[in-house]
């Protein structure tokens, strides 16, 4: 979304708390006294974020209810609304002290009850359907969030679900094998999608006071390893992994081998037990380099999202993959990212 | 959607990377269907109604129950509770007999062998002892009592021969009793395999429906089961068809279920039979029911495990004193064996109570009240007429639409003749509230707003204002 808040240049915010009427998912009405909040979120976690927020105000709720945490930024004349993130709450926990009464209240994400809820054993997502349809679908029938699809993709079987699966967890099985993510906006509107290919934030020099003083870098660590020995006793079976790769490790490299050794492994689609020890081998020796780093809140920047880089004298240039993200809100809105480094 | 390398090469990481951890679980289920795809759908017990599952460990076939494994979104049968031959430890109870019967054949063959060569060894000593007598009498030289005596001791020898030859021939003879017991058991064990399949649901209703038997002697055509590590297993297993034959009856007896047919009986159109509802007593002539099954001619070549075989006399059919080959039973008195017979009380009272028809499941309590019947538009009533008289679905139907009935929607109740409302209140078609009624009786005060037609103390009427 395009900004006339210039969120590298300073601006000055206040936040409030409205509560999310979930029929229309429309504010329906502020809840006063918010004082601070944070939010985490993580691509790992099936629920993907979580938040607190404290609230100074003798405030009193029995049930859980929905509630949007909006930021209001002012730059000169620029004047704007952000939803930074909403959440189901739970009543909270009080605390009385001099100053007064503290209220806090802990969110869960709106994907929440699709994870209170499980599947009948042997509910199927059809060979040939748009799985993504299929999962927009298992969705809506849990939460009250709207949700949608960009895109979609055909499913090449059947995908049969067990005993106890959750909808949320059924959901992911689907984008997982599609290769597809699943994003929460501010406005908790839950979107399945492709692999986000274009960036939704680029730190260059001309933004760069967006990015915080400090940059981690972690370029992985490279794995001891250059050979995968697999033994499949039952069929008198054991392959050694072709190495193709030309890496510091790779034998040809030390000159010695380092080996990883497996048993009776589990073959993922009819793959050959070659096959197997050869994708092992990559997995087990590719590096991931992983930056850390913290910076002020951008609209629409979530786990998933892809944020470009053009600062090679600090470390932070090329394309990055959101993994997770944790949100300070009070004086302001302060992000700490960790983000996987592509390419 | 265009997608860079690096992108492409990231997806492909972030599949392994985040590959979360999928739940697995085992199943038991009865095979629905086999698609031409390959396809095999299973209803899973305490599951979904039907599951595709792609692969099988056993030859699958509609009706049989099997163990399926759900992991990683595909669903597998692993096995059979019909077909237990997958298991080593069927397999293993099974090879006992055959261990015996061979170790029966080989001891009886060392017998075989170590007699006659006995019997070879004693026939070449009498032999040699008969040359040695002609030798002596040719040259005179021994006396007669001395040749006589050398000749007992070769009749001996040649009397010892003879039996142990016999001993021999016994043994050689018992090897190939044996031998032929081993072969058969064998054979059974490997047929029982899969016959076990066809028996599975019967076993599985049993152990919830199964009684001590208290016959004396065995009826022909009835089913005795064996209780094995706490499970039923079937002693005999008559070889029945589905016969159906057209109705005698010169009325319609309650609770008997007639059918109807279709099709011309050919290979092309088999007969189909449906469960008639409400039949006509006018049409009773053209319908079927269903009747015993019927023996046929065995086409075994060999005594199958576990299967029961039944002799033909006197126009009865009565079960064979050859149970199976392997002699796991005995005919005999079947209560003092501690054997069990099928409870037919629950699946008579389910046959005589519960059809299947087009229209839906019914079900009647006994052979002269109401019918209830499950179908498209809801829960129906039937009278012991057969007429619909009440209907519980989207519209509840108090009555039937001969006479008046009541019919109450989301939004109106009302009292109908057909299709003619006679009176209701509810949402008429513009939109409004309202009650609709040929005649009112009030007993003291109908309002219309803030005011009201009251009835006073002397008997009028007036016209009262109540206030805002």
């Amino acid at each position: 979304m395009a900004s006339a808040v210039d969120f590298g240049a300073g601006y000055s915010s206040s936040f409030r708390l409205m509560r999310v009427d979930p029929a229309t998912w429309a504010d329906a009405g502020e809840i006063g006294g918010f004082a601070s909040a944070s939010i985490e979120r993580d691509r790992s976690n099936d629920l993907m974020e979580s938040g607190s927020v404290t609230l100074m105000s003798n405030y009193s709720q029995r049930t859980e209810f929905y509630a949007r945490i909006e930021m209001l930024a002012e730059s000169g004349a620029a004047r704007e609304r952000h939803a930074i993130a909403t959440l189901l709450m739970s009543p909270g926990t009080c605390t009385a002290t001099a100053g007064g009464v503290d209220v806090e209240l802990v969110g869960r994400s709106v994907l929440a009850p699709a994870s209170d809820r499980v599947l009948l054993a042997g509910t199927y997502a059809p060979l040939g359907c748009d799985g993504a349809a299929y999962a927009v679908s298992l969705l809506q029938e849990c939460i009250p969030a709207p949700v949608s699809a960009d895109g979609s993709f055909r499913l090449s079987d059947h995908v049969v679900f067990a005993r106890g699966t959750t909808y949320l967890e059924a959901v992911w099985m689907l984008l997982d094998k599609a290769g597809w993510a699943m994003t929460i906006d501010g406005q908790g509107r839950v979107t399945v999608c492709p692999m986000p290919s274009e960036p939704a934030l680029v730190l260059n020099k001309a933004n760069a006071r967006l990015l915080g003083t400090e940059v981690q870098i972690d370029d992985g660590t490279t794995e001891l390893l250059n050979r995968v020995i697999v033994a499949d006793p039952e069929h008198d079976q054991v392959v050694e992994s072709v190495d193709m790769t030309d890496r510091p490790t790779s034998y040809k490299s030390i000159g010695r081998y380092v080996d990883l050794y497996e048993e009776s492994p589990t073959l993922v689609d009819g793959e050959s037990l070659q096959a197997y020890a050869n994708r092992r081998l990559v997995e087990e020796t590719t590096v991931t380099g992983k930056r850390s780093y913290g910076r002020k809140w951008f609209p629409d920047v979530h786990p998933f999202s892809l944020v470009r880089g053009s600062m090679a004298d600090i470390g932070f240039d090329g394309d990055m993959r959101v993994l997770s993200q944790s949100i300070e809100l009070g004086a302001g809105a302060y992000v700490s990212e960790v983000a996987e480094v592509l390419g | 959607m265009e997608i860079s390398a690096g992108a492409m090469a990231e997806m492909g990481r972030a599949l392994t990377d985040t590959t979360r951890a999928s739940r697995s679980s085992q199943h038991k289920g009865e095979v629905l269907r086999l698609d031409p795809d390959g396809t095999i759908w299973v209803r899973l017990y305490g599951g979904s109604e039907q599951t595709p599952v792609k692969e099988s460990t056993v030859q699958a076939a509609p009706g049989m129950v099997v163990n399926v494994t759900i992991a990683d979104g595909k669903a597998t049968i692993t096995g059979s509770t019909s077909a237990p031959s997958i298991s080593a430890e069927k397999v293993n109870e099974l090879m006992v007999p055959i261990s015996d019967a061979i170790q029966r054949a080989e001891g009886a063959a060392l017998v075989a062998e170590e007699s006659a060569v006995n019997a070879a060894r004693d026939a070449a000593e009498a032999s040699r002892l008969l040359d040695g007598v002609e030798e002596v009498a040719e040259e005179a030289n021994k006396t007669v009592a001395q040749i006589l005596e050398d000749a007992a001791i070769a009749g001996d020898n040649a009397a010892q021969a003879v039996q142990d030859a016999a001993t021999a021939l016994s043994a050689a003879q018992d090897a190939q009793e044996s031998a032929s017991r081993a072969n058969t058991a064998a054979v059974g064990a490997i047929a029982g395999l899969s016959t076990v399949e066809d028996v599975v649901d019967v076993v599985r209703w049993l152990a919830e429906h199964a009684r001590p038997t208290a016959d004396t002697e065995f009826a022909g055509g009835k089913k005795y089961y064996d209780m094995i590590d706490n499970s039923l297993s079937l002693v005999d297993n008559e070889v029945r068809h589905e016969q159906y034959a057209q109705i005698v009856d010169s009325a319609v007896i309650s609770g008997k279920v007639y059918y109807e047919r279709s099709g011309t009986g050919t290979e092309a159109d088999p007969y189909v039979y449906t469960a008639a509802t409400m039949p006509d007593p006018a049409d009773l002539a053209s319908l079927y029911e269903l009747v015993e099954g019927e023996y046929v001619a065995t086409e075994d070549t060999a005594y199958v495990f576990g299967k029961a075989y039944y002799a033909y006399e006197s126009d009865e059919y009565s079960i064979s004193v050859e149970l199976d080959a392997s002699d796991y039973y005995d005919k005999g008195n079947p209560t003092s064996q501690g054997l069990y017979e099928l409870d037919d009380t629950v699946r008579n009272y389910l046959a005589s109570h519960i059809a299947m028809t087009d229209e839906g499941l019914l079900i009647s309590a006994d052979d002269t009240g109401y019918h209830v019947r499950l179908g498209a538009t809801g829960m129906q009533v039937i009278d012991p007429y057969g007429k619909v008289v009440g209907i519980h679905g989207a519209t509840i139907q108090l009555g039937s639409t001969d006479g008046i009935y009541l019919e109450i929607t989301n939004s109106m109740l009302a009292f109908k003749t057909g299709s003619q409302r006679m009176a209701y209140f509810g949402l008429n078609e513009n939109g409004i509230w309202e009650m609709h009624i040929a005649n009112t009786y009030v007993d003291d005060m109908l309002r219309f707003g803030d005011y009201a037609w009251v009835k006073r103390s002397n008997g009028n009427m007036t016209i009262k204002w109540l206030g805002a």
